[in-house]
Order: structure tokens, then C-alpha cells, then sequence
């Protein structure tokens, strides 16, 4: 019942904009923005991967893990289907990889991390990873990397409407709807995302033998409504709302006879985002409003845990063209948290501000950014965190990009609040990193070739682990680790277009060292020791072949061994097909898709003790009907 | 004579030796007063508990409810899986009564002093946890199910008891296993689920007895399986010169040496009563009611046995 009413009250906030568009009589298109790129969205010095929203159609991910899965460009620590899944850039912690929607951080104030299995790639229309510290543009937490979600805004006179119905292996189900309806200086777009499986499967025993996934049901729903209105040439409006609830048992582990934990997450954030394009420059203003829930219940363990939290945050930054070669940005960001569980002693607040800016300067091969900024949280400050990016274009073919920031993260509110072991007076982790990219382009009438090499280097110290101290009976957060990572990422790709089809490769290959500098007993953790969960090897390449009917891609993951908690776990390889056949029903687009994962049937872990299935498949529809307007 | 007969005879003439100008005592841990199903995890700015002879050294901090070291206890939940029961045995119950006490040892061992410094110790009876007994028997969110997940492997989880000579720890230690999953016949393995008795008198007469666990299923943060066992009834020698019986009732022992049972007249009121090898180990309880008692030993070897009467005297019974 509730469902429907959501959808309900989703569709009458979409009616007005189509009886508005409908009453629309002149088109006035609205101005576009000034800047050809944003200066925090698009860093100079970092490397970045962009998916739009044909790419995120096409991989037929159903959620940041998933994408990030199959791509190769981080290593993701997924607990099983549907289950927690984090991910880690170049030998970092989950907790140090930002994710932000629409520009403003929607991190779990009290974990420090988001769970991946719960963002759908279907709600949003691009997601731009940026790889590295970011701390200067972006604030506490961007150390590994950056997840940047987006919705931006559109004003298009077409009636949009897709419908996406998949079933599979495991008793999977999903259904997906997108709406959207505009005229030249309003619109809106519903986004649906229904999710259930069982999740059920038999996976090999170590040892020998057949073990089954049990307790495993999830049940997923999420909508995003997004509005956007222009009143005239130079401001304009967004309202976003985003509901989500997750229902998930948590099945046992491989050597747990069985499990009765269930964890229900419920999420809603609001954001309100206006735009001022003034002369050479534009000014934004941020609003957000996020309430998140969470309950965990473990009957056999007579667990009952309930947390929520709230967040408010405000931004306000203004980017000028200061002249035809330089840029600046200022920025001012202010959030405010408040956070419950039972085993805080009471509902703990905190106050987080920060000042932020950015210069850009733009010569014939150079181009140079400079970014700073300070946070104060709690009244006290965090490290100061500067960033150099530079890049040099050698001739038409080759360019070289670098980049050296500090970056940080602030301790969460369990760090400072959890009872027992809760310490107030932690530290930000911190350090530096610094990156140097190495990029040719090569394009001739029939094939396009790129190749890039990056080295990257990352030593953050005051790393926050919880531990055991001499002593103590109950562990308790202590910046103890010193952690060095460096590494090389290579990438290439080379492509070939004809009047019939075009075929893609691509391949990538990580060599990531992430290790500690001084031994650590509790955990154990010898002195220049790889981290637990940090594959050293990782690659993958992969083959897209498409014509105008047609699309297969095929990709091949490699995952090297990596230490854990108790047994080291073996590396593995899995391998991904995709197929998509497009058609049409009544002039407008059919298509069937269908996707098969660990295609050779690999028996294979990446959480200890956390069964992944073996083979499995995916089929599904996608109706497509548009009607243009004008 | 059998071996083990040979063995027996030895430790009984060993014992019985030392023994001279010396008694049996055994602590019980019954006088904290916690009433049933509850625990006392807070030994207040003593930071230990005391039974007689015997101190438990106990660590607690009030801000957080934590503790390590040992607790009291009379839990008697023995269903409830997890670390909210943390202080049930699975037993369900002390081995003679109520109370028993339990050991959080966190990765660094649980100690039992003696305040009349070095002194013999005979033994203890031991059991598992609930917490832990149902961790190794069906795994939980962080430790594993002994066997694994074929059921073949080779787990275990035991008990070392090592002796302070002063400030010298014993290189050589007792162990017991609480569980052990080490037999190539699947059907051997065992979760240790009854109160057990751990011998200790080849420690000797240490100042104190440093017991931890050691668990083959053991990663960065140490052992996964539980930290905790639970232990009553220590057993140990003191001088005679030191006794004191708080009960005034004395039992009259009709016929001794016995034959098959031990008849006794007792005047007091019912009264618990423990019948141990000479070196402490239990091997029968039960009740002792105002007048004629008896008490069945016809299975028991020829030899010098202990009957303990709570908070009674101490009789040596020779059984023919």
C-alpha cells in the first residue's frame, strides 16, 4: 500500500509539468552553462572514468557494485549477492572513497562508508570516478577515490517512458521504470527501481562437497524524482528526492550452520540545488536534507540494533572565467549530523564546516589547477589540504597529467561515540599522495588507440584502526597505522568503426603495494605486510562488438590472491557476456537483453567465509516509448 | 595389575604423601550472595574475587560495562546464542550448585592466585560457555563451525594452565581441550558440554595458575572462537593448622574401610556432600539427609577417597 501511494504521490508531482508543457506555445531553450567543465567535477591531474547514461545502460549493472565489478577499475569487496559491497581505489580503505550525489557527500555519517549494493546506476544519468586523493576539492573521506553520482538537469519537450522487466537466476526480479516529461523551462523525471531474489545457491564447499546459500532474500525498492525549472536566462532550480528501503536477511557464512540476522535499511535524502549564471560566472547554492535508518536483528544472538541519522548540509560556490586563461572557484560548505544508536549514550551531534577554492589557469600545453581547503569540525581543524594539478600536452598524440594533494579523512562518529571503545580524541587520517599520467591518443580512418600509463604514490598516516591495547578489554579506534601505497595502473583500449559494425577492446592491469610501515599486534600486522583485502595483481580486458541490431560484450576480470582476517584466499577470474538485440514495436524501441555472469563457472571468494555462485543468468526487456512535443 | 591400575596406585600413594599435615579444600564460589540467573561482573576497587585461598582477579570498567578476567555467575541460560550470554555456562548450572564463575580471558589468560602463596592445587572441573559452546558448534558471524565447512577440519579449542613460581611462568603446561575436532573419526569429535575435572597437581605448589585458551580457528585480531570458559569447584591442599569448619554437624562414618557403599549417620540439616579421589577429582555427588545415609562405591577401585560435606568436614574413606 505504501508503494503505491509513493508512486502516487511521485506521478502527481509529475502531472503539472505535463500540463504545463502541454499549455507551452513558445519555446524559449534555455542558456546553457558558460563553463565547458566544471573545475571540482573535472580535476586536472587525476584520472577519471565516466559513465553515462548509455554506458550505465549498456553494462546492465544493476548497482555500484556491480558496474565497478565488471569494469576493473577498483577492487570491490562484495559479501555475496546481494549482500554489503565496498569498494577500494589504489590500496585504500572502504571508508576513504567519497560518494557524492549531485555534488553534496552522502556518506553514512556513522560507518564512514556507503554500501554499493544499495545504489541503483538505473536512478542516476551519469557517474563520473575519480581516481586518487581529492580531498581539496572534495572534503573528508576523498583519499582513494571519488564516486560522483549525477542527475543533471534537462529541459527537453519529449514524454519519455521506459520500462525495463528482468528475471534470472535465483530467483531474481527487477523492475525499472523511467519518466520523464519537459517543456523549455520545466521538468521532471520519476526513476523506479524494484528489486527481489532469493539469492539461493550451491556453491563448493572448501574441502569438498556442495554447500547452499540460505537466509538470503533481498527485496529492494527504490524511486527518484528529480525538477528542475528555469524561471529565466539566468537561475534555475532543482529538486531531487530520492526514497529507497532495503529489505535483506544475511545468510550464513560457509562454516555457520545457519543465520536468522536480517538488516533493513531506509533511506531518504532530499536536495534542493539553484544555479545562478551571472556575467562569466555561475553561483550554486545547495541544500540537502538526508534521514537514514537502519535495524539490524540477529534473533539467535538476541541482537536488536536500530541506528538513524540525520544530515543537513548547505553549499554555496561561486566559479568566475576570470579571463580567457584563468578560472577561480570559492566555495563555502557547512553540514550538520545528528546520530542515535544504543550504543552511543546519547544522540550525538556534529558540526562540520569548510572553505574550499580553486584556481585554474589555462596556457597553450599547460594547464594548471591549485585547490585548497580547511575544514573545521566540531570547532576543531582538520589537517589543511592543498592540490596541485598539472597537465602538459607534448604534441597531438601524447600528454602528460600529474597531480599532488593532501588528503583526509575525519574520524566517524562510532570512531569517536561507540560504547565501549568510542575515542573522541582521534585524528584525521592523513597524508599525501601524488599520481603522473602517461597518455597517448592515437586516431586514424579506421581505428582510434589509446594507451595510458599512470604511477601513483600514497602514504596516509594517523589510520584509524580499531584495536586491542594492553590492558583494555574492549577495542577501541587508535591512529596506529602508517599505510604506503603505490602502484602502477596501465590501460588501453583501440577501436574500429565501419559502415556495419564497430568492435572495442579494452584491458587494464594494476599492480597495487599497500602496506604498513610499522608493525601492529592487535590486529596482527607485520611491518611491510600487504593490507588485508588489497589484491596486489588485478586486470581485465574486454570486447565489444556492435552493429545496428546487435551489442556483445564480453569481459574477463582477473582478481589476484589477497590476505585476509584468518586464510589467505585465492585470486580468480571471471568472465561476463552481455547481449542486447534492439527492435521495435510500434516505431518505438524493443530491446532484449540478457547477461550471464562467471560465464566458466569459477568457484571463487572475495570476502572469507562468504559463498559467490557459480554461473547465473539474466534476462530481460527494456520498452522505450518517447514522443516528442514540440 | 593393569597399567592403569599401576598408574593410579602411584598418584594415590604420591598424593596421599603429600597430603600429610594437610587437607582438601575446595573452592565453590556459593558466598556472593547473587541469587539464581544473575552474574557479578564488578569486583568494585578490589578488582578481585575471593574464595578462601583463592583470587580471581577481575577487571571492570564502569564506563563501558566491560569486564575481563573473571566473573560469578549463575546463569542457567543455556540456549541463547551470542555475546549477550556471555555468562551462562552450558551446563546450565554450577557443578555442585548455583554458582560457578566464568573466565573472559581476551586473547591474554585468566589468572587464579593464592592468597597463602604457593600452594598445591589438585584440580578443577571446567565446561564451556554457552557463548562459546554454540560458536564452535554452529558458527556465528565471526568465528567459524568446528569441522568447517566440509566437517573434516582438524579444530579445536583448549585450555592451558600454566604455574607462577614467583615471578617464573612454567615453560611446560596442562592442557585440556573444550573441544576437539582433531579425530580422523568424524563421530569422536566433541564440544565439551558437562563439568569436567582438570588436573592440575602436576603443577605442583605454584603462587598462581595462568589458564587461556588457544582456538585453531585464529586470525589478526586473535582467537575467533570465544574467549571464555567457566570453572567451579577449584580443588587444592592447605596446612590442617588453617582449618576451620563453619558447620558444627559432624558426620559419623559407620565402618571404614568399606566395602560397597559408605553408611554415614548425619545429624545436621540436608546438606550437599562431594566424593573425590584423594587427589580431588569428583566422581560422585549428592545430598545428605538428617540420619542414615549411604553411599554407593562398589565400582570404584580399591583406595583412599574424600568425602566433602559442604561446608563441612573432610573425611578420608578407605575402600577395600
Amino acid at each position: 500500500m505504501s508503494r503505491i501511494l509513493t508512486v502516487g504521490f511521485f506521478l502527481i508531482s509529475v502531472l503539472p509539468v505535463a500540463g504545463q508543457s502541454l499549455s507551452d506555445s513558445i519555446l524559449t531553450l534555455p542558456e546553457v552553462e558558460v563553463f565547458s567543465e566544471r573545475i571540482r567535477l573535472n580535476p586536472i591531474g587525476n584520472q577519471q572514468h565516466v559513465w553515462t547514461v548509455k554506458d550505465l545502460e549498456a553494462s546492465q549493472a544493476h548497482n555500484l557494485s556491480d558496474l565497478l565489478q565488471t569494469t576493473g577499475l577498483s577492487y570491490v569487496r562484495s559479501y555475496g549477492l546481494g549482500s554489503l559491497a565496498t569498494t577500494s581505489f589504489r590500496g585504500s580503505s572502504a571508508q576513504q572513497t567519497l560518494l557524492l550525489w549531485n555534488g553534496v557527500p552522502i556518506q553514512n555519517p556513522m560507518l564512514g562508508i556507503d554500501d554499493l549494493a544499495l545504489i541503483p546506476v538505473s536512478l542516476v544519468s551519469e557517474i563520473r570516478l575519480t581516481q586518487g586523493g581529492n580531498s581539496a576539492i572534495w572534503g573528508s573521506g576523498a583519499i582513494g577515490g571519488t564516486l560522483a553520482l549525477s542527475n543533471p538537469s534537462f529541459y527537453s519537450r519529449n514524454l519519455e517512458i521506459n520500462l525495463g522487466l528482468e528475471a534470472g537466476s535465483f530467483g531474481w526480479k527487477r523492475i525499472s521504470a523511467h519518466g520523464s516529461l519537459g517543456s523549455s523551462n520545466l521538468s521532471s523525471a520519476l526513476h523506479i527501481n524494484l528489486i527481489s531474489a532469493e539469492n539461493r545457491f550451491s556453491y563448493k564447499r572448501d574441502g569438498g562437497g556442495i554447500g547452499y546459500q540460505s537466509h538470503a532474500d533481498q527485496r529492494q525498492e527504490s524511486f527518484l524524482h528529480e525538477i528542475h525549472f528555469a524561471p529565466g536566462d539566468k537561475h534555475r532550480f532543482s529538486f531531487y528526492n530520492w526514497w529507497q528501503t532495503a529489505n535483506r536477511e544475511i545468510p550464513p557464512t560457509t562454516v555457520q550452520t545457519r543465520s536468522e540476522a536480517s538488516q533493513f535499511d531506509r533511506s531518504f535524502r532530499s536536495l534542493l540545488q539553484w544555479v545562478h549564471h551571472g556575467y562569466q560566472s555561475i553561483a550554486r547554492s545547495r541544500l540537502a536534507y538526508f534521514k537514514e535508518f537502519l535495524h539490524f536483528k540477529d534473533p539467535l544472538a538476541t541482537i536488536d540494533a536500530k541506528s538513524d541519522f540525520t544530515t543537513v548540509i548547505h553549499e554555496l560556490e561561486n566559479e568566475w572565467d576570470l579571463d580567457s586563461m584563468h578560472r577561480a572557484e570559492i566555495g563555502l560548505q557547512q553540514s550538520f549530523v545528528t546520530a542515535f544508536t544504543e550504543n552511543y549514550e546519547e544522540r550525538h551531534q556534529q558540526y562540520q564546516m569548510a572553505f574550499f577554492t580553486s584556481w585554474r589557469m589555462n596556457l597553450k600545453r599547460w594547464r594548471l589547477q591549485l585547490s585548497a581547503r580547511q575544514a573545521l569540525h566540531d570547532g576543531d581543524l582538520t589537517p589543511f589540504v592543498p592540490a596541485l594539478g598539472l597537465e602538459y600536452q607534448l604534441n597531438r598524440t601524447i600528454s602528460w597529467s600529474g597531480q599532488m594533494g593532501r588528503s583526509y579523512r575525519a574520524p566517524t562518529l562510532n570512531d569517536k561515540y561507540w560504547q565501549p571503545g568510542g575515542n573522541e580524541h582521534l585524528r584525521s587520517e592523513q597524508g599525501w599522495s601524488m599520481e603522473s599520467t602517461l597518455l597517448g591518443k592515437w586516431e586514424s580512418a579506421s581505428y582510434t588507440w589509446q594507451l595510458s600509463m599512470t604511477g601513483f604514490h600514497k602514504r596516509i598516516k594517523d589510520w584509524i584502526l580499531w584495536t586491542l591495547a594492553p590492558g583494555d578489554n574492549f577495542y577501541s579506534p587508535q591512529n596506529i597505522a602508517d599505510v604506503w601505497s603505490r602502484g602502477v595502473e596501465l590501460r588501453g583500449s583501440v577501436e574500429t568503426v565501419t559502415g556495419k559494425y564497430s568492435i572495442k577492446l579494452n584491458g587494464n592491469y594494476q599492480l597495487v603495494r599497500s602496506t604498513n610501515r610499522q608493525p601492529i599486534s592487535t590486529p596482527r600486522i607485520s611491518k611491510g605486510s600487504q593490507l588485508i583485502y588489497t589484491p596486489k595483481h588485478q586486470g581485465g580486458a574486454g570486447i565489444s562488438f556492435i552493429t545496428k541490431k546487435f551489442r556483445l560484450d564480453y569481459s574477463q576480470q582477473w582478481i589476484g590472491s589477497v590476505s585476509t582476517f584468518t586464510e589467505p584466499l585465492e585470486g580468480f577470474m571471471l568472465g561476463t557476456f552481455i547481449g542486447r538485440y534492439n527492435s521495435q514495436i510500434a516505431e518505438q524501441p524493443l530491446e532484449v537483453f540478457g547477461r550471464i555472469e562467471n560465464l566458466w563457472n569459477a568457484s571463487y571468494r572475495i570476502i572469507e567465509r562468504r559463498p559467490m555462485p557459480g554461473r547465473h543468468f539474466r534476462l530481460g526487456l527494456l520498452f522505450q516509448f518517447s514522443k516528442n512535443k514540440s | 595389575m593393569n597399567k592403569q591400575l599401576i598408574i593410579l596406585f602411584l598418584t594415590l600413594l604420591i598424593n596421599f604423601g603429600s597430603a600429610q599435615g594437610q587437607e582438601v579444600d575446595t573452592a565453590l564460589f556459593d558466598h556472593f550472595g547473587i541469587g539464581l540467573d544473575s552474574f557479578l561482573n564488578d569486583a568494585g576497587d578490589f578488582r578481585f574475587f575471593d574464595d578462601q585461598n583463592i583470587q580471581l582477579p577481575n577487571d571492570y570498567d564502569p564506563d563501558f560495562d566491560a569486564w575481563q578476567g573473571w566473573a560469578i555467575s549463575s546463569m542457567t541460560d543455556t540456549d541463547t546464542r551470542g555475546f549477550s550470554n556471555q555468562y551462562s555456562a552450558i551446563t546450565g548450572a554450577g557443578f555442585f550448585s548455583d554458582n560457578y564463575v566464568v573466565a573472559g580471558t581476551f586473547g591474554g589468560g585468566s589468572v587464579v592466585k593464592f592468597i597463602d602463596g604457593p600452594t598445591a592445587s589438585l584440580g578443577m572441573m571446567v565446561t564451556n560457555s554457552t557463548y562459546a559452546y554454540y560458536s564452535m558448534l554452529e558458527g556465528d558471524a565471526f568465528a567459524k563451525r568446528f569441522g568447517g565447512e566440509s566437517g573434516n577440519d582438524p579444530d579445536f579449542f583448549l585450555m592451558s594452565a600454566r604455574a607462577y613460581y614467583g615471578d617464573s611462568l612454567s615453560t611446560d603446561s596442562l592442557v585440556i581441550y573444550l573441544a576437539d575436532y582433531r579425530f580422523e573419526d568424524n563421530s569422536k569429535d566433541f564440544i565439551m558440554d558437562q563439568w569436567t575435572y582438570f588436573d592440575l597437581a602436576p603443577l605442583g605448589e605454584p603462587d598462581s595458575i595462568l589458564l587461556r585458551v588457544w582456538s585453531s580457528d585464529t586470525g589478526a585480531f586473535g582467537i575467533n572462537t570465544p574467549a571464555y570458559f567457566c570453572m567451579d569447584h577449584f580443588t587444592y591442599l592447605r596446612p590442617m593448622t588453617t582449618s576451620t569448619y563453619e558447620d558444627p554437624f559432624e558426620a559419623k562414618i559407620l565402618g571404614n574401610p568399606v566395602d560397597e557403599r559408605i553408611r554415614l549417620e548425619w545429624v545436621g540439616p540436608s546438606r550437599p556432600y562431594m566424593l573425590a579421589e584423594s587427589y580431588g577429582k569428583p566422581l560422585a555427588i549428592g545430598f545428605l539427609s538428617q540420619g542414615m545415609n549411604e553411599i554407593e562405591v562398589s565400582s570404584f577401585p580399591p583406595g583412599i577417597y574424600m568425602l566433602k560435606i559442604k561446608n563441612g568436614p573432610l573425611y578420608k574413606i578407605l575402600k577395600r
